[in-house]
């Protein structure tokens, strides 16, 4: 392992360089190196394409996970920030807003170790 | 900002939440995977069914101990944690949440996915709830 390298200047290091380090530490993201634009951007693509395909009324409610059918079956004549709204009513604790043409969910309730304690996941800050 | 994949149970009475592929790791699989949009659906399906695979007791434990937990999305792998959320019929079910995508090479030699369960009775797919909320 070159430990020197981490005391390079992080601008100075090239992004092989920064992965080489990475593989020499084993981690994975190598020194918080930052997803590529573009890649971001072909991923949002997808996440609405696959929206567009699939708008909430479409959806046939008998294969709707038991979260969100009880939902779906009340928003189905919904606008979609009438939708966003009561959604937030049903998951207090998540974070719901709109995203294009779909209705995003950014955090969920999980449980720990002890399922009475729960703990809130949410993504990091990017 | 996620995509989300649901089954159907076996006795095709409910469907669940099986596996969310958050943004940030599905840009690595643009970018690390080289991969087209009908290859990322494909591989989400592949990281889907072979989660809905593995012994959930095994998941469960992975869950609460916070461990990671690898699915193979081919080209490469899913790094994420098994979750336990609560359903609105309050029942404790098991998701997968992927934190990030690399590719076969890039993995490290312990970075492997789990073996499925022995019994498809004891599979995540055959009863996806956690712990004893049966």
């Amino acid at each position: 392992v070159n430990t020197l390298a981490l005391n390079e200047p992080q601008e100075e290091i090239s992004r092989q360089r920064r992965f080489e380090i990475a593989r020499a530490w084993k981690v994975h993201e190598p020194l918080r190196a930052a997803v590529p634009y573009a890649a971001k951007q072909r991923a949002r693509a997808l996440i609405d394409t696959i929206a567009n395909e699939r708008p909430i009324s479409d959806v046939p409610s008998k294969v709707l996970s038991p979260i969100f059918r009880d939902f779906f079956r009340a928003a189905k004549n919904d606008s979609r920030q009438r939708a966003v709204a009561r959604l937030k009513r049903l998951l207090p604790h998540a974070s719901v807003r709109q995203h294009g043409a779909a209705i995003v969910i950014k955090s969920m309730w999980a449980y720990g170790p002890n399922v009475d304690d729960p703990i809130p996941v949410t993504p990091k800050r990017r | 900002v996620s995509i989300i994949t649901l089954r159907v149970t076996p006795d095709a009475t409910t469907s669940f939440l099986t596996l969310e592929a958050p943004l940030h790791a599905l840009a690595r699989m643009f970018e690390r995977g080289k991969l087209t949009d009908a290859e990322v659906r494909t591989s989400l399906n592949q990281a889907t069914e072979a989660f809905l695979a593995t012994d959930r007791f095994a998941m469960d434990r992975a869950a609460r101990a916070g461990e990671d937990v690898i699915l193979p999305a081919a080209p490469g792998l899913f790094i994420g944690k098994t979750l336990i959320a609560k359903d609105d019929r309050d029942k404790l079910r098991l998701f997968y949440r992927a934190r990030t995508f690399v590719g076969i090479d890039d993995a490290l030699p312990e970075q492997t996915p789990p073996l499925p369960a022995d019994a498809p009775a004891t599979n995540v797919l055959y009863r996806p709830v956690a712990g004893d909320s049966l």
